[in-house]
């Protein structure tokens, strides 16, 4: 196994530094909870090469990067730099392993064999006999989250040793078993060693250390500070624990130790001209410009959610208001923009009929129109009518009021359809006209003379260079029941086959009301 | 590095940390299969056993929430686009909706609230979020059962269409598993994905046509319409209320439209998921 030159950093939320509580209130952090993305260099180089059969042993005090070597090395974490090689995957047993504390021991030991790669069967094999070297007896059965921090280290060293790993880390497994457990234990791991491969130990305890292993790693403050046999590596280690100068600081301190292997002597070189000091700070200032980039992209991307969520509310604002649109049809909403100028040509606001069809017991006599009308700016208004496509036309009254609702017209029935012609002068005698037809429809006697409404009619020709205004229906128009349209007339606008009720649209607006009820769950 | 005598990597020796070949991913994913299947078992008992009512609460719970809807949509809150079997229209959505819920709920943080497992244990990541969509899956059985119950109360006739409600939720775990797939590796990267996942579910749930007729509301509508159509939720919904009740034929849209965002879903996902399959290590 090979490792060249590893680093590795962490990527943690905190502040970093101790902040006041205007900082962490007002600060603008305080978004994030008053924390930051940290970089934590906890590894800064590590080099060494281990051979099959040895055990190795590795000191240092806390946070000096001891478990994030062994991760590194699992492949658990990844190097931000250099490469760590391998034979065969390592595989780590370490304190902090936890598996599921909701489930009883023998789940985990059965989880910890699949996950491992053991087939169901051999699983379901080896159970007994990892139970058994944990020592737990009845509290196999208890839910993990019950265990003293021993029981729980025996369990998972039990697992971790069910398979002969060629490659074993173990990070301070160790250290909460009882005694009777740690004999048992290191037997175990002598006959690891034996069996396959190479051990790597992580200990505080020197002693089992000098037992264990013939070679020790000393890892200081993320840089391999000496390399070399057990006894002397140790010693060296104890020498410096005992010098009161020393300051046991984590991986992650801003001032790195830059000499290493060299005598236990705590010498911090200024090395600030130092090629790795130089080299450091490029890595340093390319994190910085990653972590720019990162805000950028973030920034960006709110951005797009926010826009996207806007572009969500607006589409659903006209789903909700779509109801209003399916009774559109109906009316023609397009307002023109009213003539300020006196003189202007009359406007023909609306000029249409409640009864586009009119019924007739007989081809003779006379049945009766209704008509509405609103009319701007003219001095007089006149009606008249002629049977559709004679282009005759006489009068039927003059003389009108601008705006009429329901007036009744006569309609001669030996006609099949009649145009209906309003026409508007104003007082400089610009005239304009609007048409409107109405359809006979021959029944049997029926005492069906309900008014039959609908839209009001297209605005026809106007006679003069007068904007085509369109029509608008009286507000008074009562509902429109669908009714069959006339059927020969060409001029005629069919009405909408199926023009949905306004009790339809009321209806399915209080259900798109309901909906934003529901939100509040 | 002085001590350090460094070999040049050329006896053997594999590059550790890096992640496998795809097909070897698969593959380990494969044989390892029994883990995802174990754990999503282990932990739906697990998780149930600390309450008191245990495993009945795989049925409480979708249960009051399709009392609660009926009652606050159907009784309080009337409307046009209601379908007359009220009640079998609205179980079935809120039941299957549940799934998705479920799935993308604890699936976006299969990898965030295992931390401790990716670190001490190596196997393939991705059997995290699969063993949640099976315990998702495994939770739906008794949910179905109580479905198809509560449709016979209500006059749903029986018949052997019930029985495709089958490959659909196996259709649906398939998204699902996508879905959450990419919600785990945006979730490693920023947590901030698991507090918008719950809004993300509130506006699927209100899109997805539960508690009313999609058809109706967007009647007028083809190009709303047409979207709706697309939802992916709706789709599922829309598939499992076509062979389970009836008169809510599927639309050719929505019935194209599942498989293929399940195999959209899935590829996507799978790829996206194994990319950043050796930095799930460094979440804190």
């Amino acid at each position: 196994m090979v490792v060249e030159d590893a680093h590795v950093s962490y990527r943690v939320y905190a502040s970093g530094k101790k902040l006041s509580v205007r900082d962490t209130v007002f600060g603008l952090n305080a978004l994030r909870g008053g924390r930051g993305l940290q970089s934590v260099h906890a590894l800064r180089g590590v080099s060494f090469s281990a051979h099959e059969g040895e055990s190795i042993g590795v000191v240092g005090h806390n946070g000096s990067g001891k478990s994030t070597l062994f991760r590194a090395m699992t492949g658990l974490v990844p190097t931000s730099q250099g490469a760590i090689w391998a034979a065969d995957r390592p595989v780590l047993l370490g304190v902090n392993a936890a598996l599921l504390p909701d489930l009883s021991g023998e789940n985990n030991i059965k989880l910890g064999l699949l996950a491992m790669g053991f087939t169901a069967e051999e699983a379901a094999e080896r159970v007994p006999e990892i139970a058994e070297f944990a020592e737990l007896n009845e509290f196999l059965y208890h839910p993990m989250r019950t265990y003293s921090s021993g029981m729980g280290a025996r369990l998972r060293f039990a697992i971790a040793s069910a398979k002969a790993h060629s490659i074993l880390l173990i990070d301070e497994a160790l250290s909460v078993g009882d005694r009777r457990f740690k004999r048992k234990s290191e037997r175990r791991i002598r006959e690891l060693r034996d069996t396959a491969g190479l051990v790597m130990l992580v200990s505080h305890s020197n002693g089992s250390i000098l037992d264990t292993c013939e070679r020790v790693l000393w890892i200081h403050k993320g840089e391999l500070r000496a390399d070399g046999p057990a006894q002397d590596v140790v010693d060296e280690y104890v020498k410096w624990t005992k010098n009161p100068n020393s300051t046991a600081v984590g991986a992650a301190s801003t001032k790195p130790v830059s000499s290493k292997s060299s005598a236990a002597d705590g010498g911090t070189g200024d090395g600030e001209s130092r090629p790795d000091v130089v080299e450091r700070r490029g890595r340093r200032s390319r994190l910085v410009h990653a972590k720019q980039k990162r805000r950028l992209i973030a920034a960006i991307s709110t951005a797009a959610a926010i826009v996207i969520a806007a572009g969500a509310g607006v589409a659903f604002a006209i789903a909700a208001n779509l109801p209003d649109r399916a009774i559109a049809p109906l009316v023609l909403r397009t307002q023109s923009a009213r003539p300020t100028d006196s003189s202007s040509p009359p406007l023909v606001r609306t000029f249409g009929t409640t009864t586009p069809e009119v019924v007739c017991t007989a081809a003779e006599g006379n049945a009766e129109a209704w008509f509405s009308w609103d009319v701007e700016d003219a001095a007089s208004i006149a009606l008249s009518m002629g049977a559709s496509g004679s282009g005759a036309s006489e009068p039927v009254a003059s003389g009108l009021p601008l705006t009429v609702t329901d007036q009744q017209i006569p309609f001669p029935c030996s006609s099949e359809s009649v145009d209906y012609t309003i026409t508007a002068e104003n007082a400089a005698g610009a005239r304009v006209s609007s048409v409107v037809t109405v359809a006979r429809r021959l029944e049997v006697p029926e005492p069906r003379r309900n008014p039959v409404p609908s839209r009001p009619q297209q605005p026809a020709q106007p006679q003069d260079p007068a904007p085509e205004e369109p029509q608008q229906p009286p507000a008074e128009d009562p509902v429109p029941v669908p009714s069959d349209p006339a059927t020969d007339d060409p001029s005629q606008e069919p009405n909408p086959s199926q023009p949905p009720s306004p009790d339809d649209g009321d209806e399915s607006e209080q259900q798109e009301d309901g909906t934003g009820d529901g939100l509040v769950e | 590095m002085a001590d350090a005598e460094v070999f040049a990597p050329s006896e053997g020796l594999f590059l550790v940390g890096r992640r496998p070949q795809f097909r070897q991913y698969l593959r380990e994913t494969w044989q390892r299969r029994r883990f995802a299947f174990t754990l999503a078992s282990y932990r739906l008992v697990g998780g149930l056993l600390r309450n008191r009512l245990g495993v009945l609460w795989l049925v409480l719970k979708p249960l009051a929430m399709a009392t609660i809807y009926g009652v606050i949509f159907g009784g309080l809150l009337s409307s046009a686009a209601r379908p007359t079997d009220w009640v079998p229209y609205v179980v079935s959505g809120v039941f299957i909706f549940e799934f998705f819920t479920g799935c993308v709920g604890s699936g976006s943080k299969s990898i965030t609230s295992n931390t401790k497992l990716v670190q001490s244990l190596s196997f393939p990541r991705i059997l995290l979020p699969i063993s949640v969509v099976i315990e998702q899956a495994l939770s739906m059985i008794p949910i179905l059962l109580l479905l198809c119950i509560v449709l016979l109360v209500f006059g749903v006739p029986i018949s052997v269409t019930w029985l495709l409600v089958i490959p659909i939720m196996l259709l649906m775990a398939v998204f699902n598993l996508g879905v959450v797939l990419i919600l785990a590796r945006l979730s490693v990267w920023t947590r901030d994905v698991q507090q918008m996942v719950p809004i993300a579910n509130r506006v699927l749930f209100y899109v997805s046509s539960i508690f009313y007729q999609v058809d109706e509301v967007f009647a007028d509508a083809p190009v709303l319409l047409t979207i709706a159509h697309l939802v992916p939720t709706y789709d599922f919904i829309a598939l499992v209320r076509s062979v389970m009740l009836v008169d809510h034929p599927v639309s050719t849209v929505a019935a194209v439209a599942a498989p293929i965002w399940a195999l959209l879903a899935i590829s996507v996902g799978v790829v996206y998921f194994w990319r950043a399959e050796m930095r799930y290590g460094l979440s804190d």
